[in-house]
């Protein structure tokens, strides 16, 4: 009986091992977690034209009715 | 209003990631999977990507019209963009109309001919296929005649598709012919066309901005026309009362002033009500009436029977309410009254629509912008559909089955009137109605000596049509088991490859959509507009106008078929048909819109006013959008189209119009001719009889014709050629020249003495709780109709209301349409509506004991039963209960989805309505009862 | 110019599910995602009312503020966006957003193995515009092709408006004017009362 309390702890050990370290994959490293109000970390995206936001103004008007 | 500006020169060079990304993607895995597939001509486009084209079509869902801009790139539909131009739905669209790109995956289509082996479906080639259907009509033609094949055509069909469709019927040799209008509006262009002339909607969902009151009864245009919404929330946004009824609290009562909630299959008996106060408070329209109104003194005595106490006993309607509801018609006019199947699916739906009418007469809201009947049409091209004649009683144009009509049509189709006789059993035959639609079965199922034809139906051809949109389908599964052969031509299986129990002879034809063709579709408006092809047919499907010409070749009639139309390459040339019916459709002025005046309008959609229709400078200045028939004349005649009938403030030359004159000239000693009402500029300045050849000549207008105009109406009938036969279009031009219309300026009919009940009267439904009022307002006696016996009195005299004491009635869902074979199949729509529902009152879902959620039985007293989930909701009334109709593939709670061919099974499937729906048919038209029958509901 | 908005009139909208569909259609939104909803209230009642939700682009966005791995923008037209790189899908903006906005979805294009999606006022994301990779992760960039989202252009009844919020708000004005009752908007009779 033991025996068996031992098998479930190492189990148990190495299960959270397992899952523990898949969060150490190349990927996810030095990836910065911050729960404050934080600056955007990712890509920049590209801005608008001013002939788009020229385009996009008039094409609102469509929904009037 | 504000002008619209153009957007001019975006900044992006668009899509062009397009070519290779999911969707093409899609396109070619598909192709990959059908050799020789068209599709194919996608994939082998050139890397990089061509240009990207803007197709426009037109909605194939319901009868609002509303533009479609498809984007297509390399042969693939890479993106819908809104139509901000066209002047029906301004860019909006609705969850269907929205979703209809879906066309460029078409995971769920029919992909190519199979027919049913042993209980397998097996491939064949479109030759194997047509060749053996075509043998297994000719036997049957050999051995039962020609009535025992039904030629089931569609709404869906284009104009030019549904009239070669009559066409084909005509030359194989039957009137057992029909479409979907027959259950949907049939009444509706029986009652309004026996009243004043024409059976359409007046005026147009656009004039509605002008209405100053909204009466809308047995409709719910919020899911079954959306886009019209934004026209009657216009009007109501400008004041109008919106007044909406109905048994059901629909997300359209929810928008409305005034929500009356009736009893269903009282329509009468409220519309009575309501004419009870207008003629006790002296609301009518007097001088409309003695101008332009006949018979109203009997609607006066049928009417002073519905006080408000028996209105409200009969409808349920509390009568203060009535009085209000006619109050706010009476002061706010011309205010315009609106139904749909609500009203027309009865025993009694012609006098429904009937009744209707008269209220617009009495209100003196006829032919008025912001009045009208508008009546809304329900599928794309049901109007189209019905004006070419895809109907069991009439020809194309509504010129009916007598001999001077198919000697109309002869001379139309360059055929000898004899030709066609020979391919009929008999001249009678040819002359009398076919079986509707709505009785096939009965066609089957009865036994030859109570038909009056020959021999039963054999073989039925569902081309484009959804069995599940029709009552009594354990009935429907017989007859269908009993057939020798049953032929799907459709873009996907439909309920009908499942439904039956065969082991062999059926065949599914897969044919292309609308967007995978091109041709003319007329809008609930009566305005036409074209469609462009946007995509060649996925897989190995065809459009309906090729089958019909394989079909013919191979039953050897396509040479006389298709004498005036060029056929390439197989598939016959859509405008040459388009032209062969402007030549012959006079009756309802579908003459002059010529393809290339459609094609016209379509580009120049931007031009044409959002009320009125009409175009305001531009290339079509003048025109009505569309060309709303009547467009009198030939194209020479540059006739703008009719966008309200019956306006006599306009002149006809303009599109003004008075009632038409059909019914005779004097009726009991009175005159049916319209008394000093005439159209603007009218050289006669009362009524007048239609015009004929010798009218011309009495007048002394017959110098006006051309010589080529007075041989042609010499060479037809002579002094007795009038504006319907004459295919010169003399009588009408010259007719029009002097002001007046050509079918003449009656006065509207109140009373239609050639009907069951020419006064409108309230009848019980068939299966009523309410025994206390059969024997005040019983049924009609049995009859016979359409070549079927027709029940009425036997059923009714028995009461079913102790064991099934629910009424049951039936509706859409915004999310699919029809029998919802197409729109089920679509991962957008199905998404949004899994699973099938019964919608309960919380008082009846308690006392039999099952909750929001569960699964419940609905039964009927016919004996159909279905498995569905509960819908506990206040939206009906306790002892009310409503089902949508749009599922199919589950049939007395069994899963039918292994039966389907494998991979064209809809994403979701449910049980159909109509398997508990029950018999029940218009005493003139045989419309189906589908809105009123009785139920008992249990927990499963 | 001022921020991009959405408005949605209550007294318009007929919960027909065009505005799903069209984002469907647009972005090839697979089943089980829904970056817009249509949420009725008093269902089958009187005073049954729907709007059409989806992220409303907030000013001072709860999901920026929250998010621990700053995955979030916003650009100078006031869209918030986000980056499905570096999203790690851990659902904190889920918690935050008002409009339960953020989808979670299992698989397909949008970013696989639970990263969060969401509506990008039709804005694409921070790829290169109009890019088969933007369109794989975010759907279409209707923005950068001078068109605003397809869910109000394609509305059945004009309900629900998107655009400069100076130009929606004086189109919402307008049909106030018009209409001579009160506003459609929701919330308005608990602002302002029901008789205005």
């Amino acid at each position: 009986m033991e025996h068996g309390i031992r098998f479930r702890y190492l189990s148990t050990v190495c299960v959270v091992a397992v899952v523990a370290l898949g969060g150490c994959r190349e990927s996810e490293q030095g990836r910065r977690l911050d729960t404050g109000k934080g600056a955007y970390a990712g890509a920049p995206d590209q801005q608008l034209s001013a002939e788009t936001r020229d385009a996009l103004a008039l094409r609102a008007e469509y929904q009037r009715f | 209003m504000s002008s619209r500006p153009s957007i001019a020169g975006t900044a992006l060079d668009r899509r062009a990631f397009l070519r290779n990304s999911g969707i093409v993607a899609a396109g070619s895995a598909l192709a990959g999977l059908v050799p020789g597939g068209r599709i194919e001509a996608a994939d082998a486009a050139p890397a990089g990507g061509g240009d990207i084209q803007n197709v426009l079509s037109v909605c194939t869902h319901c009868s609002v019209g509303c533009a479609v801009t498809a984007e297509v790139q390399d042969g693939v539909w890479i993106g819908q963009e809104p139509s901000f131009d066209s002047p029906f739905n301004l860019g909006a669209h609705c969850a269907k109309g929205a979703s209809v790109r879906e066309h460029a995956h078409g995971e769920r289509r029919l992909r190519y001919p199979m027919k049913l082996v042993g209980g397998r479906w097996e491939r064949l080639s479109w030759d194997q296929a047509i060749d053996e259907v075509g043998a297994e009509l000719e036997r049957i033609r050999t051995t039962a005649g020609p009535d025992s094949v039904y030629w089931l055509g569609s709404a869906k069909h284009n104009n030019e598709q549904a009239y070669l469709f009559r066409k084909f019927a005509a030359f194989w040799g039957t009137n057992n012919v029909d479409h979907q209008a027959r259950i949907c509006h049939s009444t509706t262009v029986a009652g309004v066309a026996n009243t004043w002339g024409y059976g359409a909607m007046t005026n147009s969902y656009n004039d509605i901005h002008n209405s100053k009151s909204i009466f809308l009864i047995g409709g719910n245009p919020a899911e079954a026309h959306p886009v019209s919404m934004v026209h009657l929330l216009k009007a109501k946004e400008q004041g109008a009362p919106f007044i909406v009824v109905d048994p059901r609290f629909t997300r359209t009562a929810a928008h409305a002033d005034e929500y009356v909630r009736i009893r269903p299959g009282s329509d009468v008996a409220l519309v009575w009500g309501m004419l009870w106060h207008l003629f006790e408070n002296g609301w009518e329209d007097q001088a409309f009436i003695q101008s332009r109104v006949w018979g109203l003194d009997q609607i006066r005595e049928e009417v002073a029977r519905w006080t408000p106490t028996e209105t409200e006993r009969v409808t349920g309607v509390p009568g203060e309410q009535v009085r209000k509801i006619t109050k706010m018609m009476a002061d706010n006019r011309p205010g315009t009254v609106i139904w749909c199947m609500g009203g027309t699916q009865h025993t009694t739906g012609n006098n429904n629509t009937r009744a209707y009418c008269i209220l617009q007469l009495a209100l003196g809201n006829m032919g008025k912008a912001g009045g009208g009947t508008n009546i809304f049409r329900g599928h794309d091209n049901v109007q189209g559909a019905t004006d070419l004649g895809v109907l069991s009683h009439t020809l194309p144009g509504y010129y009916g089955l007598s001999e001077g009509a198919w000697k109309h049509w002869a001379r139309v189709w360059g055929v000898s009137y004899e030709t066609l006789a020979a391919r009929f059993s008999s001249s009678k035959l040819m002359q009398s109605k076919g079986i509707p639609v709505s009785r096939w079965v009965d066609g089957v199922l009865e036994d030859k000596d109570n038909l009056d034809q020959p021999e039963g139906l054999k073989a039925m051809i569902f081309w484009g049509h959804a069995p599940n949109s029709q009552t009594r389908l354990p009935d429907m599964r017989k007859a269908m088991n009993q057939l020798d052969l049953l032929v799907v031509v459709d873009p996907y299986p439909t309920l009908t490859a499942v439904l039956h129990e065969r082991q062999d002879g059926v065949y599914l034809l897969p044919a292309a959509t609308q967007f995978e063709t091109y041709g003319s579709v007329t809008a609930s408006n009566r305005s036409l507009q074209w469609r462009e092809r946007v995509v060649e047919p996925l897989f190995e499907a065809k459009p309906d106008h090729e089958i019909l010409y394989r079909l013919a070749d191979r039953l050897e009639i396509a040479g006389p078929l298709f004498h005036n139309i060029e056929v390439r390459d197989n598939e016959p040339v859509i405008e040459d048909i388009t032209r062969e019916f402007n030549r012959g459709m006079w009756t309802i002025g579908y003459t002059g819109q010529t393809p290339e005046r459609l094609r016209k309008h379509m580009a120049n959609m931007a031009t044409f006013d959002r009320t009125t229709l009409k175009a305001e400078g531009g290339p079509c200045d003048g025109e009505y959008f569309g060309l709303p028939w009547p467009c009198w004349g030939d194209e020479k005649l540059a006739h703008p189209g009719t966008p309200i009938l019956y306006d006599t403030s306009q002149a006809v030359a303009d599109g003004g119009l008075t009632f038409r004159a059909r019914f005779g000239v004097l009726r009991e000693g009175e005159n049916l001719l319209a008394d000093r009402s005439f159209s603007k500029d009218s050289e006669i300045e009362d009524g007048y009889p239609e015009f004929t050849m010798a009218m011309l000549k009495r007048l002394g207008w017959d110098s006006d014709l051309s010589e080529q105009e007075r041989s042609a109406i010499e060479s037809i009938a002579g002094d007795k050629t009038n504006w319907k036969t004459d295919l010169s279009g003399g009588i009408q031009r010259v007719a029009i020249m002097h002001g007046c219309a050509p079918f003449g300026n009656a006065k509207a009919r109140a009373v239609v003495w050639n009907f069951p009940d020419p006064v409108p009267l309230h009848r019980e439904p068939l299966y009523t709780t309410r025994r206390d009022l059969v024997s005040d307002y019983p049924t009609y006696e049995d009859t016979r109709g359409y070549r079927v016996p027709v029940l009425y009195r036997s059923i009714q005299e028995r009461d079913y209301s102790k064991d099934f004491p629910i009424i049951l009635t039936t509706g859409r869902l915004v999310e699919y349409e029809g029998g919802g074979d197409e729109s089920r199949s679509n991962p957008w729509l199905a998404e949004l509506q899994q699973e099938m529902f019964c919608e309960v009152h919380p008082r009846d879902a308690n006392n039999a004991g099952f909750q929001d959620g569960d699964d419940i039985w609905v039964e009927g007293p016919e004996g159909g039963r279905v498995l569905v989930k509960a819908l506990v909701t206040r939206r009906v009334d306790p002892g009310v209960a409503f089902m949508p109709f749009h599922f199919g593939g589950r049939f007395m709670g069994q899963d039918l989805r292994d039966r389907y061919p494998e991979g064209a099974d809809p994403y979701v499937l449910g049980e159909s309505s109509n398997t508990v729906g029950t018999y029940g048919y218009d005493s003139v038209t045989q419309m189906q009862e589908s809105k009123v029958t009785l139920c008992r509901i249990s927990a499963a | 110019m001022a921020r991009m908005k959405f408005l949605c009139d209550a007294d318009r909208c007929i919960e027909c599910n065009a505005c799903v569909t069209a984002c469907k259609n647009e972005h090839e939104v697979p089943w089980g995602v829904n970056r817009r909803r249509v949420v009725t209230i008093n269902d089958g009642q009187p005073g049954e009312r729907s709007i059409s939700t989806a992220c409303m682009h907030c000013s001072d966005a709860p999901c920026m503020a929250v998010c621990p791995v700053d995955c979030f923008y916003q650009t100078d037209e006031g869209v918030v966006l986000h980056d499905k790189d570096l999203c790690i899908g851990c659902g904190y903006c889920f918690y935050a957003c008002p409009f339960g906005a953020p989808q979670y979805p299992q698989a397909g294009n949008f970013g696989g193995r639970g990263k969060m999606d969401k509506c990008t006022f039709c804005a694409g994301g921070p790829k290169e515009d109009g890019s088969e990779e933007e369109f794989a992760l975010y759907g279409r960039n209707r923005l950068a092709e001078g068109k605003l989202p397809l869910c109000a252009e394609m509305c059945s009844t004009k309900a629900l408006l998107a655009g400069d919020a100076d130009t929606v708000s004086d189109i919402y004005r307008e049909r106030v004017t018009a209409r001579g009752f009160g506003g459609g908007v929701w919330g308005w009779n608990t602002a302002y009362g029901s008789d205005t």
